[in-house]
């Protein structure tokens, strides 16, 4: 009788157990595999997209996704957000909420979304709608259906299969195209390929992907456009407020870009003259271009004003000429016209501005582009001008916009060039101090510093346009020199920084009579690189650099040495560290010499460790003390 | 989203004309001399980016639009800035925002130039055309009027004048005389007619020239016209600094000079005048009677009754409050929108659970009472927002609603948006701040003020030193009091940041691994933040050397600037305790140990101790720092600095071993 009740009973409960299961809801956090939580912050359950095609100029996307949120460190996809302009409508929206046990909690429609300005600048064109579903608690699950329209394309969606933190249980898109229009596709990060079919008037391409784990996030990696596996793809044929332009070649595109602007060189006669007579008198091009150019720094501002036809149309020559303001667009066009009036020959530059962008794709046309610069070439290295700043240096790039590809706008169309590579001796730190240094380990400071390429911006930005409070702050926060009771900085240009500092403490600690002494009265290098596990990207450094650095401690007749740090020199595949001390006791001076230089501001994933433990030890390196003794 | 408009409606329809009114003395528009043109800095604030060397308005009245208004004000504005240095050029970029919605708010005129001294030293002058001028739609309430100035470089001077209406009369314009930037002139006239009193709150502490006339002037009403008396009153001030960015910083609006202004008196001639909004009772009575206030308390909340039904059986008070605050914050996520007044109102919040503050407090509120707790709403001004003078009965001070409620005589102030502070804490947004209680019929400000509850940190530092000089062990720290409010927040919010803010490496000799963090869920406990670590000590010539202050809160010195020109407000007293107990490996042996070290601030109000000992080859250290004050002023600022100065010195002396 027991043993019957007891299989009774497991009977029962293996009953329930199906029951349970049945009655799982379909969006339940429990579904979830765990092999797809494992590092996930966020897990795709569903995803299908549907981007169709009907014309050079019309085309849908429907977008079903249902996204469960883990934890808040994926709150931001609680976010739905749409920019909209002339080009691009939303249809309806759906949203529906669902909790972890997945329950339908809650409904969210188009009208319940926010709508206003953008915010890409002073004056946008485009609305956003946007709505941040409220929770308390996580996991979450939301289930969206959307429509975005198109009236006028110049590039197609693109099939983001997965980010950092995120993994995929069941993914697709598809592209439906006219078979006359047809499209391009580039895969990114990913060997995934699609299916084709077709039928008599159209063709389908459709990627799918399932059960994929989440990816780590790796700190200073490529920007976010190139970092995950994606699918771009893009038009043969395309047409933007009547623009129509053939994307199959960076010729074509070039060219389409170039119908935009062609009545923009306009100058005035007037406008003409008066930049010739600005000339007149100077001989070598190279001296015409750069008279020219300061010319623009120092009576031309970058305003963001984003109108005209998706902001690729730049205001006239003529507009900017009166206003003394532009855009990227609108300040190249206008370098180009002036320039033009005077006789060199110039181009516009497409380019995808940031540190760390890739360049773009040699083979695959699509516009990536967000900035536009100016080129000038000549028999030997171009000469490139970054119109929108009013600090560059003339001829440099800086690391905006250096190290890639940029789509030159030519009479023959559009053409890819190199911009300049960043060097480690544009980009120079050289500071020089000497010290007076006190019995009791106080002393006076003079130094001198030195200023190039991006620090020279640096410099510009945090230094020599502040107040001096902000000066102080900036260099003991940032550059970390030693705090001071007197702090007097003087700026006599933009490359030179004097501080005159009275410190009371040069030591960092001190035993008995011993002095332990900085090597130097401010920190070479700080930031502590991330951990180097299983690094899989590349990492980016903002630019190389070659920063040097010379200390003189003169000692009073109350102090002397008792222990030099041995010279030191480190070297690692891109760059190196080097450290020499000296004493000459005749003139009790001690003269320490530092250079750090990094060569290149890209590593190899597979050097990244190395490059860590490089920079490790330049940041240990500071705690090598000068040891001196009281007498 | 929802801006408050008061609009005020009379059964008297009143017509009047406004006379112009002539400025001496300043520049006219269009105007400039060379001497502003050549201008390099600024006189009374050196290195300002830009200047504003004119600063005016006036505001007047006029007749309103039939069948809206009785009467609208009529603001003009005008600001003339000197563009001294190439961050300056932001200033030739203006942005206007106005109140769009059904119009209330209108520029119907606007002009404005660039000025700049040509290659000749000649006086050039740039009107700035219609296609310099956008209007940017924001929403469905707010809009922008933005001019890019032509011709503006490091040099130029930009000046702009509009002229805005708005349909009511019960509101003029508030006047700053202070900015971001220096102001060398800021006048601001005012036009009212004698049936409007005002209140003045005014917060200057520079020299002010204030004058008053009163000008006879026509007044038409329906009936015919009769003459009544214009008050002119304009203020002056000048030279004033622009006011930066510090660390712990009160308000920055606390600091810009400023006069505010209210409706108080309606006089309707022959005597008679009626008070109206002149205390804080009838401030109760608009609330009480306003919809997205007190008329929210009378929503009725059936579908609230699960949860109202359940909560009475609790028989205990406190826990019947922390029961539907529990509910209510663990329900109904804030927007990050603060009012005082409701948006969606409490029924909808209810059902949607999310809402503005108003929302979400006053439908805590609500169901408190539902539940038999004689619960209030409660106003501050946010530490954020600024000070409140409870002198002027302005309810605009006020930014912010709580749920306030006595038990067995202790005092509960509830913020159910915030999810991380328990329902015993007085919310750190607006403690040891003043609160109204909006209690029919008269109100009453209370102090909301709790110094016994602190920001507290308690870091436990413990681990061996081997004998290759490596320090291995184990960091704790715990935070309670506000402190542990602030850090769940952030851990909560964001974890990589959180330990960028709270565990940063100080140097790339030291590791952790194993973080935790404990008791996220017991708010009675301390916020417990444990982490192993791997510290390499530094070493110089036959010694090592290591400090004992990571992980503390107290990392970095952030007073190092030379003068201060606004107070210190920590708003919350700090107390602060590192322990560290190190044990060394038989090969190494402690040097002279970092003397005992007692500082204090010459008004007592901070105190720092620490303690050293070794026994056997283990080294004891206790710091201890102890705040009595939240507040002080730049007067104090350099015996602070001084005194922060020792104390970093102090908590950052190094800890020296040598080799046996």
């Amino acid at each position: 009788m027991n043993k019957l009740k007891c299989v009774y009973i497991i009977v029962a409960i293996l009953f329930a157990k199906l029951n349970v299961t049945a009655q799982l809801n379909k969006f339940a956090v429990q579904n979830i595999s765990s092999n797809l939580l494992l590092k996930a912050s966020v897990v795709k359950r569903e995803e299908s997209i549907l981007f169709e095609v009907k014309s050079i100029n019309k085309a849908t996307c429907n977008v079903h996704k249902v996204v469960t949120v883990i934890n808040e460190a994926a709150k931001d996809e609680l976010v739905f957000y749409e920019f909209t302009d002339k080009f691009r409508s939303l249809g309806d929206v759906t949203i529906e909420v669902f909790d972890a046990a997945g329950n339908s909690k809650k409904k969210y429609y188009k009208s319940d979304l926010t709508k206003q300005a953008a915010e890409n600048g002073l004056v946008p064109d485009g609305k956003i709608y946007f709505i941040t579903i409220p929770t308390i608690s996580y996991p979450i699950t939301l289930k969206l259906d959307y429509e975005i329209k198109y009236n006028g394309l110049l590039s197609y969606p693109m099939y983001e299969i997965q980010s950092s933190a995120e993994s995929v249980e069941k993914s697709s898109f598809a592209a439906i195209v006219p078979t006359n229009l047809d499209l391009r596709f580039a895969a990114k990060n990913t060997n995934l390929l699609p299916t084709i079919t077709q039928t008599e008037n159209t063709k389908t391409y459709q990627w799918k992907v399932e059960n994929k784990e989440a990816l780590a996030f790796e700190e200073g990696s490529v920007s976010r456009e190139s970092r995950y596996p994606q699918i771009i793809i893009a038009p043969n044929k395309f047409e933007l407020d009547g623009y129509e332009g053939d994307m199959t070649s960076w010729k074509n595109f070039g060219n389409w870009y170039a119908s935009l602007a062609k009545d923009a060189l306009n100058l005035s006669e007037e406008s003409k003259a008066n930049i010739n007579n600005l000339i007149k008198n100077v001989k070598t091009e190279k001296e015409k271009i750069k008279i020219l150019y300061s010319y623009l720094q120092n009576n031309f501002r970058y305003v963001s004003i984003q109108l005209g036809i998706g902001g690729f149309k730049p205001f006239e020559a003529n507009f900017v000429d009166k206003k003394k303001y532009g855009d990227c667009k609108a300040l190249s066009n206008y370098m180009q016209a002036c320039l033009a009036a005077v006789g060199i020959k110039s181009y516009q530059a497409l380019i995808n501005a940031g540190y760390n962008q890739e360049s773009v794709n040699e083979n695959f046309t699509v516009n990536k582009f967000n900035h536009v610069i100016l080129c000038v070439p000549q028999t030997k290295d171009s000469i490139w001008l970054e119109c929108t700043s009013t600090t560059s240096d003339f001829g440099e790039l800086g690391n905006f916009t250096e190290n890639r590809n940029a789509l030159l706008i030519t009479e023959d169309g559009g053409k890819l060039v190199a911009t300049p590579k960043s060097k480690a001796t544009t980009n120079t730190f050289t500071n020089t101090t000497t010290v007076q240094l006190n019995d009791d380990g106080s002393g006076h400071a003079q130094c001198n510093i030195n200023v190039g390429g991006e620090y020279k911006q640096d410099f510009i930005h945090y230094v020599s346009t502040q107040k001096k409070d902000d000066q102080k702050k900036y260099l003991i926060e940032q550059i970390g020199y030693l705090d001071s009771y007197n702090f007097d900085i003087e700026t006599p240009n933009n490359t030179v920084t004097k501080l005159s500092l009275d410190i009371e403490k040069l030591y960092d600690f001190s035993v008995g009579k011993k002095l332990f002494i900085h090597p130097r009265i401010y920190k070479i290098w700080s930031a502590i690189l991330p951990t180097a596990n299983n690094r899989t990207k590349d990492f980016y450094f903002e630019h190389p650099f070659l920063k040097t650095d010379t200390t003189i401690y003169l000692l009073t007749n109350g102090l002397s040495v008792e222990f030099l740090p041995k010279n030191k020199t480190i070297n690692f595949d891109y760059g190196s560290f080097k450290t020499t001390y000296f004493y000459n006791e005749k003139e009790r001076k001690i003269t320490t010499t530092t250079q750090l230089i990094l060569e290149q501001y890209k590593i190899p994933a597979i050097k990244f460790a190395t490059t860590k433990q490089f920079f490790d030890e330049v940041i240990n390196e500071y705690s090598d003390k000068i040891v001196l003794k009281k007498l | 989203m929802k801006a408050k408009l008061l609009l005020l409606y009379f059964l008297v329809s009143i017509f009047f004309v406004s006379a112009t009114y002539a400025q001496k003395g300043l520049p006219s528009l269009g105007n400039i001399e060379k001497a502003d043109l050549l201008l390099t800095d600024c006189s009374f604030d050196k290195g300002a980016d830009a200047l504003k060397l004119i600063d005016w308005g006036k505001l007047y009245y006029e007749r309103g639009t039939v069948g809206v208004s009785t009467f609208k004000t009529v603001y003009e504005k005008r600001v003339r800035t000197k563009l001294l240095k190439q961050n300056g050029l932001s200033y030739a970029n203006v942005t206007i925002p106005f109140y769009s919605h059904n119009n209330d708010e209108k520029i119907v005129k606007i002009e404005a130039y660039t000025y700049n001294l040509d290659a000749n030293g000649k006086i050039s002058k740039t009107e700035v055309s219609k296609s310099s001028i956008y209007n940017k739609k924001i929403n469905n309430y707010y809009s922008e009027l933005i001019i890019a100035f032509p011709e503006a470089k490091v040099g130029s001077v930009v000046e702009y004048k509009y002229k805005m209406e708005r349909e009511t009369m019960g509101h003029i314009k508030d006047w700053y005389f202070q900015d971001k930037i220096p102001t060398q002139y800021s006048e601001y006239e005012i036009n009212i007619p004698q049936v409007f009193r005002f209140n003045i709150q005014s917060s200057v502490i520079d020299s002010i020239d204030v004058k008053e006339d009163l000008v006879k002037e026509n007044l038409s009403m329906d009936e015919g016209v009769y003459q009544t008396q214009i008050l002119k009153k304009k203020f002056v001030m000048r030279n004033l600094l622009g006011i930066r960015n510090e660390p712990y910083m009160a308000a920055t609006k606390d600091y810009l000079q400023r006069i505010e202004f209210q409706l108080s008196k309606m006089d309707y001639g022959d005597g008679d005048v009626r008070d109206i909004r002149v205390r804080w009772e009838d401030v109760i009575t608009d609330l009480y009677k306003d919809e997205d206030f007190g008329k929210q308390l009378e929503t009725v909340m059936p579908e609230a009754e699960n949860l109202t039904t359940q909560a009475k059986k609790i028989t205990n008070k406190k826990e019947r409050l922390a029961f539907v605050f529990n509910y209510i914050k663990n329900n109904v996520s804030w927007n990050n929108e603060e009012s005082i007044y409701a948006y969606k109102g409490i029924a909808k919040t209810w059902k949607i659970n999310t809402g503005n503050t108003a929302d979400i407090n006053l439908l805590l509120v609500k169901l408190l009472n539902d539940v038999g707790l004689n619960a209030q709403p409660i106003l501050f001004s946010t530490r954020d927002n600024g000070l409140v003078n409870t002198y002027y009965p302005f309810i605009n001070q006020l930014n912010i609603v709580m749920a306030y409620i006595l038990i067995d005589d202790k005092v509960f102030i509830l913020d159910a948006t915030d999810k991380y502070s328990p329902y015993t804490l007085i919310p750190e947004k607006i403690v040891n701040t003043q609160g109204f209680i909006a209690q029919k019929p008269n109100g009453k400000w209370i102090n909301a003020t709790d110094y016994s509850t602190k920001y507290k940190i308690q870091t436990v530092l413990s681990g061996t030193i081997d004998n290759d000089g490596v320090l291995k062990g184990e960091c704790i720290v715990n935070a309670s009091g506000h402190a542990r409010t602030q850090r769940l927040r952030s851990w909560i919010n964001d974890k990589n940041d959180f330990k960028q803010k709270y565990f940063a490496l100080p140097s790339s000799n030291i590791s952790i691994e194993n973080f935790i963090v404990n008791n996220t869920d017991s708010t009675n406990l301390p916020l417990e933040q444990k982490v192993n670590y791997t510290y390499t000590l530094n070493k110089s010539g036959d010694y090592k050397y290591f400090t004992t202050n990571f992980f503390t809160g107290l990392d970095k010195n952030p007073f190092i600037q030379e003068d201060r020109f606004t107070d210190i407000d920590f708003g919350i007293l700090q107390d602060y305790l590192i322990y560290g107990n190190f044990t060394l490996a038989s090969g190494f042996v402690f040097d002279e140990l970092p003397k005992n070290l007692s500082l204090v601030m010459p008004d007592n109000s901070i105190v720092f101790n620490r303690y050293c000992s070794v026994e056997d080859n283990t080294l004891n250290i206790k710091i201890t720092v102890e705040f009595k004050k939240t507040f002080y002023p730049p007067a104090i600022y350099q015996e602070f600095k001084e005194f922060y100065k020792k104390m970093f010195e102090g908590l950052n002396e190094q800890i020296v071993i040598k080799k046996k």
